[in-house]
C-alpha cells in the first residue's frame, strides 16, 4: 500500500493524464465519472467545435500565419497552458504540428503524396473552441487540487459520525503531513468548516499555523479559541472595568 | 509552384467530406446555444468536488446551472437596458 504522499501524486498524475481518474483510484468513483464526464466532454467538444487546431502554443497573428508563414514571429498562446492541463491535449497538440500546412508550398505531384492537412478553424469557432478546452484544464486543475485534500473513500467516509466526505483536513505537505490513516476527521464539511467558528472546530481545528508544526512536535493541549461573540463579551468586560 | 491558398483548399475537405476533430465544425444554429454544455460542465465537475455526498449531486448541478443562466440572462438584459434604452 502506497503512503498518502504517493497516492495523493499518483491521484493527481492520473487526473492530469484522464479526468477523474484520481477520484476514481481513490475510490470516490462517482465523483470520478461526473469528473470525467463534465471535464472531458466540454474539452471533446471544444476539440469538435474548433478542431484540433484550437490546440495550439502559439497563438495566430494574422493571415500570413494561417498560410504557413512568419511561425517564428508569433507569440506564444495564454489559452495552451490552461489547455495542456489535460494531458490528452499535448498529443492533440503534437498531431496538430504534425499536420499543419508546410513552411513553403508544395508542388502539385509533392501536394497529392502529402498527409491530409488540418484545416484552420476561424472566428467563433476558434474562439469557443479554444475557451471550452481551456476551462476544461481549469476545471481539471480544480480537481487535481481536490485531490490534495481527499482521503480515500473508505478511511474519511466510513468512520461512524464522521461527516466531511473523504476530504482531509490539511493540504499535502512534504514535511508536515501525516498518514491518512492517521489524521483526525474534522468537525464538519469544508463548507462548514470554512464558516465555523474555531470553538466549534475545537482540538482538530487545522490553522496555517499548524501546518508549520513538524510531526514530532508533540502535541500542545489547547483551549477553545473564543468565538467572535466571546471576543465581544469580553471586549464589553474590559470596556466595564475600565 | 502553386500557391499556398490554393494548395490548403486543394487538399481540405468541401462540407460534405467533414472530418470530426480534423476540422472545425460549421454550426448551423446559435452559438449561445454552446453555453448550456459550458455552464452544465462547470456546474457538474464543481458541484462534484464540492459537495459531501453524491446523491443530491444531479440536482445540485441542475440548480446551480440554472442559477448561473439565470444571473446571466439578467445581466445581459441589464446591460441590454443600459445601452439600448438609456
Amino acid at each position: 500500500m502506497l503512503p498518502a504522499e504517493m497516492r495523493s501524486v499518483a491521484a493527481i498524475v492520473a487526473t492530469w493524464v484522464l479526468p477523474g481518474a484520481g477520484h476514481w483510484l481513490l475510490g470516490h468513483r462517482v465523483r470520478g465519472s461526473v469528473l470525467l464526464a463534465s471535464i472531458m466532454g466540454l474539452w471533446l467538444l471544444g476539440l469538435l467545435v474548433g478542431g484540433i487546431s484550437v490546440i495550439d502554443h502559439l497563438k495566430p497573428l494574422d493571415e500570413e500565419w494561417r498560410m504557413g508563414r512568419d511561425r517564428p514571429t508569433r507569440a506564444r498562446s495564454f489559452w495552451y497552458y490552461g489547455q495542456s492541463l489535460v494531458a490528452p491535449s499535448l498529443v492533440v497538440h503534437r498531431f496538430h504540428m504534425a499536420r499543419q500546412a508546410p513552411e513553403q508550398p508544395l508542388a502539385p505531384e509533392e501536394a497529392i503524396d502529402e498527409p491530409r492537412m488540418v484545416m484552420p478553424s476561424f472566428a467563433h469557432g476558434y474562439e469557443l473552441g479554444q475557451l471550452f478546452t481551456a476551462i476544461a484544464g481549469i476545471l481539471n486543475l480544480l480537481a487535481m487540487i481536490d485531490l490534495l485534500w481527499r482521503v480515500p473513500a473508505g478511511k474519511g467516509q466510513a468512520a461512524p459520525g464522521s461527516t466531511t466526505g473523504g476530504v482531509r483536513r490539511r493540504p499535502l505537505s512534504s514535511t508536515s503531513l501525516p498518514s491518512a490513516d492517521t489524521v483526525p476527521e474534522a468537525a464538519g464539511t469544508r463548507d462548514q468548516r470554512s464558516q465555523t467558528t474555531q470553538a466549534e472546530a475545537g482540538q482538530e481545528h487545522v490553522s496555517p499555523k499548524d501546518d508549520e508544526v513538524g510531526p514530532t512536535s508533540a502535541p500542545k493541549p489547547q483551549e477553545p479559541p473564543p468565538t467572535g461573540e466571546a471576543q465581544a463579551n469580553e471586549q464589553r468586560r474590559r470596556e466595564g472595568e475600565a | 509552384m502553386i500557391d499556398a491558398s490554393v494548395q490548403l483548399a486543394g487538399v481540405t475537405s468541401p462540407i460534405l467530406l467533414w472530418i470530426p476533430f480534423m476540422e472545425p465544425a460549421g454550426i448551423p444554429f446559435s452559438y449561445l446555444v454552446l453555453l448550456l454544455p459550458l455552464v452544465l460542465a462547470v456546474s457538474y465537475a464543481y458541484k462534484a468536488i464540492k459537495i459531501e455526498h453524491v446523491d443530491g449531486l444531479a440536482r445540485e448541478g441542475l440548480v446551480l446551472s440554472g442559477q448561473i443562466l439565470f444571473f446571466m440572462a439578467l445581466a445581459a438584459a441589464a446591460l441590454w437596458m443600459m445601452t439600448d434604452l438609456w
